[in-house]
């Protein structure tokens, strides 16, 4: 798998390009945002080994989240990280087509083979690959899922892994498993409180650190944010 | 307000602030037209007074005798007055007495707009204003007149019924007083010529009694006759002395003019204006707060860790430029089939 290097857009966002994907890039305001998020997440001085990001509902941002936040955090430590993209369910043409891990579970593929790298030396994508509705549930409740985690632990430092909406499948649950820690994303102005109440009570009480909200943008007018102190 | 509410509210209206604002465009609409649409009014009016020492007073049953009482001599009259304003029949006869009458039967004024255009206020404690506003000067004018005349009128009439009940009454009782006084006459009359006095010496004692019977009785029948008289007489008098009382105690500060010139237009106009704006930013308010309480996705911080009881960990600010484009010459290196 040969790296390419592309240029970074407007001199200040981090891009993720490999030659098989174009995944989202983190601009600097969204880098920053995520800065706090790691910064929420360590425990000490150490992030979890294995994060997970998951939703209530699709299309909240978890991809673009899971894949901002590992670029950024390769970018800043310097630390190996691996991108690995969990979601069976929703997934675009690009991405489906992408060899990944369903072949490594299911096709006999080795997962030297699926693994992408980046324009960043330090962060790799393990894609997801495509699955059919029959396939995923053994892709979850399979045990060769853990053990490729397993596997991939000793070759990252960080797993940033890239969960279904919860209420999209039961399956997020048991992946959230897999996760030393795991961050629910929620989208501003659209996933409703009561969505998000359904989403945690489904991965249970004390599974998710904290919530991320993606796309936050008020709609305030800046003077009257400052007169309100708001 | 809690931060939380405010905060939720700004957001729900920023978010599409032309939609919450109709109210208030419709309400300034209303304005526009309202006020450009008015014609010009001219107003008419007179104050009575209506001290609490004048018969007047005494006669609209003003009796201010509590120690502690909001009440005034002004506020009971003119409470009166608008109460009558609400029958027909004084309605009626303030539309007789301005000679609105061809109007009311035409159809060009009603009833009702006699009612809305005529109106009585308190001015201090003893004086109370009487005022017809219409678009037609003349109008205003006569039926401010006609309203203090037939209250006055009514007034009168009111004080001097019992007087005139009473003498009718009198009157009826003198004449029958008068029919029994004809039948004693008449009776003595005829035992008098039946039973004539014997020429030498004097009548028997039995017709003696007779005749000092009957002439009692026509004496009596006499001064019920004469007391009925009197007291109808009386009673004459007292409802003569009433009206003479009310028409020289009777105080008009301030006679009804002809108004020359249409009311000042700029005061009305900016209260319909104010009014109308309050109302339209009530209205705005109240969309935005059923806006606000039917919206029940996630919009800010405190309300997640408020409700949710879980920390934020992030902010992320919405990214216009990111876009996930396919890429044209994409190119595969690894061997795996997707």
């Amino acid at each position: 798998m040969r790296a390419r290097r592309k240029p970074s857009a407007a001199g200040s966002a981090i891009i993720v390009a490999t030659d098989d994907l174009q995944l989202p890039s983190a601009s600097l305001p969204v880098a920053s945002a995520l800065r706090y998020v790691s910064a929420h997440l360590a425990s000490g001085d150490d992030l979890p080994r294995r994060l997970a990001f998951t939703s209530a509902l699709s299309g909240e941002g978890v991809s673009f989240i899971s894949t901002a936040f590992a670029a950024t955090l390769a970018h800043d430590t310097r630390k190996r990280v691996g991108l690995v993209q969990l979601n069976w369910w929703k997934q675009d043409a690009e991405v489906r087509a992408a060899a990944g891990l369903s072949d490594v579970i299911l096709r006999g593929a080795q997962i030297e083979d699926v693994i992408l790298k980046t324009n960043d030396p330090c962060l790799e994508v393990i894609p997801a690959g495509h699955a059919n509705s029959l396939d995923r549930a053994v892709l979850v409740h399979d045990g060769t899922l853990e053990k490729l985690l397993d596997v991939l632990g000793t070759q990252f430092d960080h797993l940033v892994l890239d969960f279904p909406a919860v209420l999209l499948t039961s399956d997020s649950v048991f992946l959230a498993e897999l996760a030393d820690d795991v961050a629910f994303v929620v989208r501003h102005g659209v996933t409703s409180f009561d969505q998000v109440e359904e989403g945690l009570r489904q991965l249970g009480t004390g599974r998710v650190s904290g919530i991320v909200l993606n796309q936050e943008q008020s709609r305030i007018p800046r003077i009257i944010r400052r007169r309100l102190g708001l | 307000m809690s931060r939380i509410a405010l905060i939720r509210l700004l957001e729900t209206f920023f978010r599409r602030p032309w939609l919450y604002l109709i109210p208030l465009v419709l309400a300034i609409g209303l304005a526009a037209f309202t006020v450009t649409g008015s014609e010009d009014e001219f107003k008419s009016g007179g104050v009575v007074s209506v001290n609490s020492d004048t018969l007047l007073s005494n006669l609209s049953d003003v009796t201010i005798e509590a120690p502690f009482t909001f009440e005034t001599p002004a506020s009971v009259t003119s409470r009166r007055i608008n109460d009558l304003l609400g029958s027909t029949g004084f309605v009626l006869t303030v539309a007789e007495a301005a000679g609105l009458v061809g109007a009311l039967e035409s159809g060009v004024m009603t009833l009702d707009d006699v009612r809305t255009t005529v109106s009585a206020a308190p001015v201090g404690d003893a004086l109370v204003s009487i005022t017809a506003t219409t678009s037609d000067p003349e109008a205003s004018f006569r039926l401010a007149n006609a309203t203090i005349d037939s209250f006055i009128a009514l007034v009168v009439d009111d004080a001097v019924e019992q007087s005139r009940s009473a003498a009718e009454f009198y009157d009826d009782l003198a004449a029958d007083y008068q029919t029994a006084l004809a039948a004693a006459s008449e009776d003595l009359d005829n035992f008098v010529q039946e039973n004539e006095a014997p020429v030498i010496g004097e009548r028997p004692i039995d017709q003696l009694n007779a005749i000092a019977r009957l002439t009692a009785a026509e004496t009596f029948a006499q001064d019920q006759f004469a007391s009925a008289l009197a007291k109808a007489e009386e009673a004459r008098l007292v409802a003569e002395q009433t009206r003479l009382d009310i028409d020289q105690r009777v105080n008009i500060v301030d006679e009804p003019g002809l108004p020359f010139a249409p009311e000042p237009n700029l005061r009305r106009m900016v209260l319909t204006v104010l009014l109308l704006v309050v109302v339209g930013v009530i209205g705005v308010l109240a969309l935005v707060a059923l806006a606000a309480a039917f919206d029940r996705s996630v919009r800010d911080r405190e309300g997640v860790e408020a409700r949710l009881a879980i920390p934020i960990l992030g902010s992320v600010p919405i990214d216009r430029s990111t876009t996930r484009r396919r890429r044209p010459d994409r190119r595969r290196s690894s061997g795996v089939a997707a």
